[in-house]
């Protein structure tokens, strides 16, 4: 398989601050997950691939050329940006429409497209209202009808779960999901795992502007399980709790705050399916779990360790 | 109180000092500092007090030492001779650069706060629509002052040192009132207005050039109208110089463009200024409701 | 399933893909979206019209452009006033009345006015609003982008300024000396709508390549437009070559001699400035290059600046 994005040795700095620290990617499959705490860089390196940043050393190749200034690539590509700006006074309509007659569309394909994608995020009926009047999540799907209105072959999705309720990002990942499944490329930026998860095996980690780790979830994962994770279970009888997980071969230490308890395991589901037989067998006892699994923020400590 | 029927609340807690609206000031003044621009604009201002350093101790030094080669030529140059329209002249000149300082300073101020929905974070603190706005006026007040009065009163402390007597004194113990007096009705209209465009407009960049395309339009008619209609009082339409009309009768300054009571001036000036300050405190108002 | 084991669940971060609950896994999407199905792309003069009709409409609905209106045609209402208002004994010349504004309110006043108001906004606000990242993610050519909007903005200030021109040019007929069907008359008014439609040419592309260039276009337009242009008259030698006004003025029916100040007044004494003059040829050839180096410095300038100003600190 071709790389879609090519980088080599590339760096990003603005003044005094280095975004992007010699980067070294290739990105070829369908759904790549950009992931990292925030700062680590991913809009920056979103931007160089766009061609909205020129990199300050190295070289940044799309679809084989450089995507700056670059029409022929800017054809291919379609970009939902993480931040909330749009034309003044326009409706969410207009402003998919005015984008693809930008795109270079006639009046009349860029209509059909406007209401095509406007219908495919499920905005058909307050397309017309001004963006002003949007909720958060809808002024996010309007950004993203934008970005697929001109059917894109690679398409960048800045944090495009922000906003989004528990039924949006669900759409979101279907959506994800049969784009790719289309023969569509996604990049998708987030700095929440479990997000990431959800939809792709396949990710970049990044971490203060350089590349920590890229490829198969799973083995970056075992790169965690390695360590000891930390389940914290809230409980006010967090004494009769940490009995039964004495006898846990896998589990390293327990450390007791007040009405909580923190286990720590190699082994972390041999505990979590004991804390379901017992939260099962007496109604009220856990209050509360907590994975330090699930912060991101973890994996980075070690990783940079 | 069911929770339908809690409407907006004042803050109940107990601020810790009275003077809130200070921490707006050095905010502000603390985020400008950070701008070239900025610093070059108060350099230009500089320059202007710096040369009439120059003329106070070319007059007051040069001028009164007969043992000087120089005397005779400062003693018989009117230009650096100190009297009274001489700060008129200095806060004259220093107001076009004041107001460019205050135009690059205020017309965002306002406008990029609500843009960026700071406003919310203004009001989640103990600070009160009065503390925000008053904040945002005393920044560009003072910000005007310090290149205007304070300058003024100081170059009056300087020449009353360099020159010291009687004479000197009592020729001009009411100049530091008269720099006072003329520095605030120049200096608060002005900001005021640049901070009424802000509010009503949504970026900093339609902020300047409506204040522009009304003060140009103003002094344009005024000129037009006052030549056309061979009436030379018809300049007091035009603000700036509805304002030098004041300053000459502040500074009692003989050399008058034109005759107008100074007081329909003044009326003019404190109905802009009234009007402005209207804008902008219905502005924030709103905005802390709205929050 | 009680609340603990939904919480124990969600803490096991067991993700099912294939989960029933996931009722939207399988989404259909519509052929349009497929591989291979992307809209005709039209080229130069697609983007140049969406430019300039996009900039159009959002000139159109905003009240600013009812303000910069108002303020335009004010002008109107001063040969009226004047007939009922003038204390001259003498009959006023409507010719003199309607050369005056259209020198000193039309060409000097309002075309820079303009221009910093729609033209210094052109790029700027795009930049101020962050759209640019928008604009540039598409497969636009930035030339012909920056030719729209501009094409926009003359659109909508030569027909404010020209409108309003000739209404104060009908109102000026109020007078005597002046008629609407005197050819000579006729082609006085054509002749200021030419000056007119040049100087917005020239100041529209300084004030656009100001908004692409710097972040407050209307702070440096105004020490430009009115600060420097005033200052570059008052100093003798060539120094007013480098400013808009010395050949908007060159263009201006009667003789440039006539309208020059050669001596300037100041404390220290009056001086004599030698003028150089320009003549009506080289003045539109040098308005014209002026327009074309400010669009082409602005085009470059879209090309190799950096727009996506959300940029966080290693963001």
């Amino acid at each position: 398989m071709t790389a879609i994005i090519e980088a080599q040795g590339v760096s990003k700095w603005f003044g005094e601050v280095v975004a992007v620290n010699n980067l070294n990617l290739s990105i070829e499959s369908r759904i790549t997950g950009l992931l990292g705490p925030n700062g680590a860089g991913k809009s920056t390196l979103i931007k160089l691939a766009l061609g909205l940043y020129a990199p300050s050393r190295g070289e940044i190749r799309v679809f084989g050329s450089r995507p700056r200034n670059n029409n022929a690539v800017m054809r291919r590509i379609g970009y939902c940006p993480e931040t909330d700006y749009f034309f003044e006074n326009t409706t969410g309509y207009e402003f998919v429409y005015w984008l693809n007659r930008y795109w270079g569309m006639s009046r009349r394909d860029a209509r059909r497209a406007a209401e095509a994608a406007c219908e495919l995020t499920r905005m058909t009926e307050r397309m017309h209202d001004p963006i002003t009047a949007y909720s958060k999540g809808m002024r996010q799907r309007i950004k993203i009808a934008q970005a697929l209105a001109s059917s894109p072959e690679l398409l960048f999705l800045d944090e495009p779960m922000n906003g989004l309720d528990p039924r949006g990002r669900d759409e979101m990942y279907a959506l994800i999901q049969a784009l790719a499944d289309a023969g569509m490329a996604v990049v998708v930026s987030s700095h929440i795992l479990y997000e990431i998860e959800r939809i792709t095996d396949n990710i970049v980690l990044m971490y203060r502007g350089t590349l920590l780790a890229q490829g198969q979830l799973h083995d970056i994962r075992g790169l965690i399980d390695r360590h000891p994770h930390a389940i914290r279970v809230e409980s006010r009888q967090s004494c009769a709790i940490s009995k039964d997980f004495l006898d846990l071969p896998d589990v390293t230490r327990l450390e007791f705050e007040e009405n909580a308890l923190v286990i720590r395991t190699r082994e972390p589901n041999a505990c979590y399916a004991l804390l379901n037989d017992m939260a099962r067998k007496n109604e009220g006892l856990i209050e509360g779990i907590t994975c330090s699994d699930d912060n991101l923020q973890s994996v980075f400590d070690y990783l940079t360790r | 109180m069911p929770i339908y029927t809690n409407t907006y609340r004042q803050y109940d807690g107990q601020p810790r000092h009275r003077f809130r609206w200070l921490v707006v000031v050095e905010q502000e003044l603390k985020t400008l500092a950070k701008f070239r621009v900025f610093k070059l604009l108060c350099l230009a201002a500089f320059l202007h007090i710096i040369v009439r350093l120059l003329q106070i101790v070319a007059y007051d030094v040069l001028a009164q030492d007969p043992n000087n080669p120089l005397q005779l030529i400062f003693a018989n140059l009117d230009v650096v001779e100190i009297k009274a329209s001489t700060f008129f002249g200095f806060l004259y000149l220093q107001t076009s650069v004041m107001f460019i300082i205050l135009l690059y300073s205020g017309a965002g101020m306002i406008c990029n706060d609500v843009r960026n929905n700071l406003m919310e974070i203004y009001f989640s603190k103990p600070l009160t629509w009065v503390d925000y706005a008053l904040g945002k006026i005393m920044t560009l007040v003072l910000l005007g002052l310090s290149i205007t009065a304070l300058p003024g009163v100081l170059l009056v402390g300087l020449h009353n040192l360099l020159l010291p007597g009687m004479e000197t004194l009592q020729a001009s113990w009411w100049w530091p009132l008269s720099i006072m007096a003329y520095s605030l009705l120049i200096v608060i209209p002005a900001a005021l207005c640049i901070l009424a465009c802000s509010a009503q407009l949504p970026s900093q960049n339609y902020a300047t050039i409506t204040i522009i395309m009304a003060l140009v339009a103003d002094s344009s008619l005024a000129g037009l109208l006052a030549g056309l209609l061979r009436q030379r009082n018809f300049l007091g339409v035009s603000f700036p110089l509805a304002l030098r009309r004041i300053g000459e009768v502040l500074f009692k300054d003989t050399r008058v463009l034109f005759t107008l009571s100074w007081h329909w001036c003044l009326l003019f000036v404190v109905a802009v200024t009234l009007f402005a300050l209207f804008i902008v405190l219905r502005k924030v108002r709103r905005e802390e409701i709205a929050q | 399933m009680n609340a603990n084991e939904t919480m124990l669940e969600k803490g096991m971060r067991t993700v099912d893909l294939d989960s029933p609950q996931d009722g939207n896994r399988h989404m259909t999407l519509p052929d349009w979206l497929l591989q291979g199905r992307q809209p005709a792309y039209r080229g130069y003069f697609a983007v140049l019209q969406a430019s300039c009709g996009h900039a159009l409409q959002t000139l159109l609905r905003r009240r600013r452009l009812a303000l910069a209106a108002l303020v335009a045609f004010l002008p109107v209402l001063i040969p009226i006033a004047l007939s009922f208002l003038s204390s001259s004994r003498f009959a006023e010349s409507g010719n003199v009345v309607f050369v005056r504004l259209a020198e000193d309110l039309y060409v000097n006043v309002f075309t820079p006015l303009m221009a910093l108001f729609f033209a210094g906004m052109l790029v700027a606000e795009d930049i101020e609003m962050r759209t640019m990242t928008y604009i540039l993610t598409r497969p636009a050519s930035r030339s012909a982008w920056v030719f729209g909007r501009f094409l926009a903005f003359m659109t909508v200030a030569s027909l404010i300024l020209i409108c309003s021109c000739a209404l104060t040019f009908a109102a000026s007929t109020l007078h005597a000396d002046l008629s609407l069907t005197r050819t000579t008359d006729l082609t006085l008014l054509i002749h200021y709508f030419g000056v007119i439609v040049l100087a917005l040419l020239a100041y529209g592309a300084f004030s656009v390549f100001l908004g692409a260039f710097t972040k407050r276009p209307i702070v440096y337009g105004v020490i430009l437009l009115y600060g420097w242009q005033y200052v570059a008259t008052l100093v003798p030698g060539l120094v007013d070559f480098f400013t808009i006004k010395k050949y908007t003025d060159a263009l201006l029916p009667l003789m440039a001699t006539q309208r020059n100040v050669t001596e300037i007044h100041t404390a220290l004494g009056t001086f004599t400035r030698e003028v150089f003059l320009v003549s009506a040829g080289k003045a539109v050839v040098a308005l014209l290059l002026i327009t074309a180096v400010s669009l082409g410095a602005t085009i470059i300038a879209v090309l190799r600046r950096e727009y996506a100003a959300d940029r966080a600190a290693g963001g």
